[in-house]
């Protein structure tokens, strides 16, 4: 089997944390330019941390299989 | 007040480029929804755990790791799956929120050219002496001049900082006992208490009621039900419905209105030890509210319930305990509750009923005959969880075996 393949595989995944990362600076430079008020909004601003801290939680753990599947392809390459 | 209050009514830096901002945000958020909708689909791509397989070969504990790291992302419950979830109610929350003060700012202006005009034909009638039109048309206009168009004028420099607003001092006229049969029935449900409010509604200016409700073992609760604004006059006069009651209320400040509503429960032999439920609408919701929160932080009266018709509450509810229940009935289409340009509270003691029921007239979306008890009615017929929770919170209140009833009027003293 190719080891490339799986480097190509560890890409994508890497590309997925990238993906996620990107999408999360997009949310806080758009807020930084939203200008917001009290009452309905309020309920939809207190979100945004939250949402937030769960996409660079789940880039993290997306990157560490990134990480996993890079070592396999390394062990393949090496096999 | 806050700038954030003020912008609502529009202006050079108003609703509109703000509603643009909340706009925007949702499509970033929108975006993010479908970023981890290709995220999810990549990691669980067939493509994808071929390699994986095929890798397996050389090393099949690595391989498996791998794999269940991937599942352990995109299956339930996953930072992923959880991100997901948020995006979403993020999204609905922020169109929600947009088209919230979209729908305040269209409203309001029309509302408030709509009572200016409606005031000006008032004050010609009233000139040829058609007291009666004149009057049914300045009634008409007092929903279009809501707190939000005060605040406005006060903006503006027409009214004064709510704070500044005379007061006075609550007067309680002990109007007797009200013997009529409708007072006399006991309520079951939501239509009844709404229907007796609007009963009470058509009463004198600043007169509310308080029903002592009494159960099958003898036990008493209490229903006061308030009226809303009955006067759009701004100066210092003895209507305690007046508008400035409604900006001292709205900024959360007390009111002799307030004061009168709980100088009727002593009257009325109320102790701090029965359960008391406020009926109100419009202007009345928002001092039931005000009620609730003082009478119980201070433990004068023992509020358990709330029911608003047509008020503006998203602000003043937010300081409210949550040891008080409170259901309220908001149809779209009137611009009132709209006016504090705040969506009510999602809280578990916060039941917003909503309904659009268009009648072509701004006093028409507000009225309780023509709106509110109807919207009552079908709240009680919807069969939603929250309604029932409600009214089962309440059953004390709408399982009595009799009343009775002593009606009140509040004014203010200078």
């Amino acid at each position: 089997m190719d080891a490339t393949d799986v480097y190509l595989a560890a890409a994508r995944v890497d590309g997925c944390a990238v993906e996620l990362r990107a999408r999360a600076d997009l949310v806080r430079l758009r807020m930084q330019t939203t200008r917001w008020r009290s009452g309905a909004a309020t309920a939809a601003f207190d979100r945004v941390d939250e949402l937030l801290a769960l996409l660079m939680m789940s880039a993290e753990r997306v990157e560490a299989v990134a990480d996993a599947t890079r070592a396999l392809a390394v062990k393949v390459a090496y096999s | 007040m806050s700038d954030e209050q003020l912008s609502v009514a529009g202006g050079a830096d108003g609703i509109v480029a703000r509603t643009d901002d909340l706009y925007a945000l949702a499509d970033v958020v929108q975006k993010v929804r479908l970023t981890i909708a290709d995220v999810s689909a990549t990691l669980s791509s067939p493509w994808l755990r071929l390699r994986l397989a095929e890798a397996s070969r050389v090393d099949p504990f690595a391989a498996v790791d791998v794999e269940q790291r991937l599942d352990e992302l995109i299956v339930w419950p996953s930072p992923l799956c959880f991100a997901t979830d948020g995006a979403t109610r993020l999204w609905l929350t922020l169109l929600a929120a947009a088209a919230g003060y979209e729908h305040t700012e269209d409203g309001i202006f029309g509302a408030f050219l709509a009572a200016v005009g409606d005031l000006f034909v008032g004050a010609c009638e009233f000139a040829l002496g058609q007291t009666d039109s004149a009057e049914d048309r300045v009634f008409e206009a007092l929903p279009g001049l809501t707190p939000l168009a005060m605040r406005e004028l006060e903006q503006w420099g027409v009214i004064p900082d709510p704070a500044t607003i005379a007061d006075g001092h609550p007067v309680l006229h002990d109007l007797g006992p009200d013997r009529r049969v409708l007072v006399r029935t006991p309520p079951t449900d939501l239509g009844d208490l709404v229907r007796q409010l609007a009963l009470r509604n058509e009463g004198r200016h600043g007169e509310i009621s308080v029903s002592v409700v009494t159960d099958a073992d003898g036990t008493e609760h209490a229903i006061v039900d308030i009226p809303g604004t009955k006067s759009w006059n701004l100066s210092p006069n003895p209507d305690a419905t007046s508008v400035g009651t409604d900006l001292r209320a709205m900024a959360g400040l007390d009111t002799s209105y307030e004061e009168g509503v709980m100088q009727a429960l002593a009257a009325a032999g109320v102790g701090r030890q029965t359960d008391v439920m406020l009926v109100g609408h419009s202007e009345g919701g928002i001092i039931a509210i005000n009620t609730a929160r003082d009478a119980v932080r201070s433990g004068r009266f023992r509020i358990t319930h709330v029911v608003t018709a047509g008020s503006p509450i998203g602000e003043v509810s937010e300081q409210l305990p949550r040891s008080v229940q409170v259901l309220a009935l908001e149809n779209d289409d009137d611009v009132v509750p709209a006016t504090d340009s705040a969506g009510n509270p999602e809280a578990p003691n916060l039941t917003t009923v909503h309904v659009a029921d268009e009648h072509d007239s701004i006093g028409g979306n507000h009225s309780l005959d023509d709106t509110y008890v109807p919207e009552a009615d079908a709240a009680d017929a919807s069969g939603n969880a929250s309604i029932d929770a409600f009214v089962a919170g309440a059953g004390r209140f709408l399982t009595g075996v009799a009343t009775r009833t002593h009606a009140y009027q509040i004014t203010r003293g200078f």
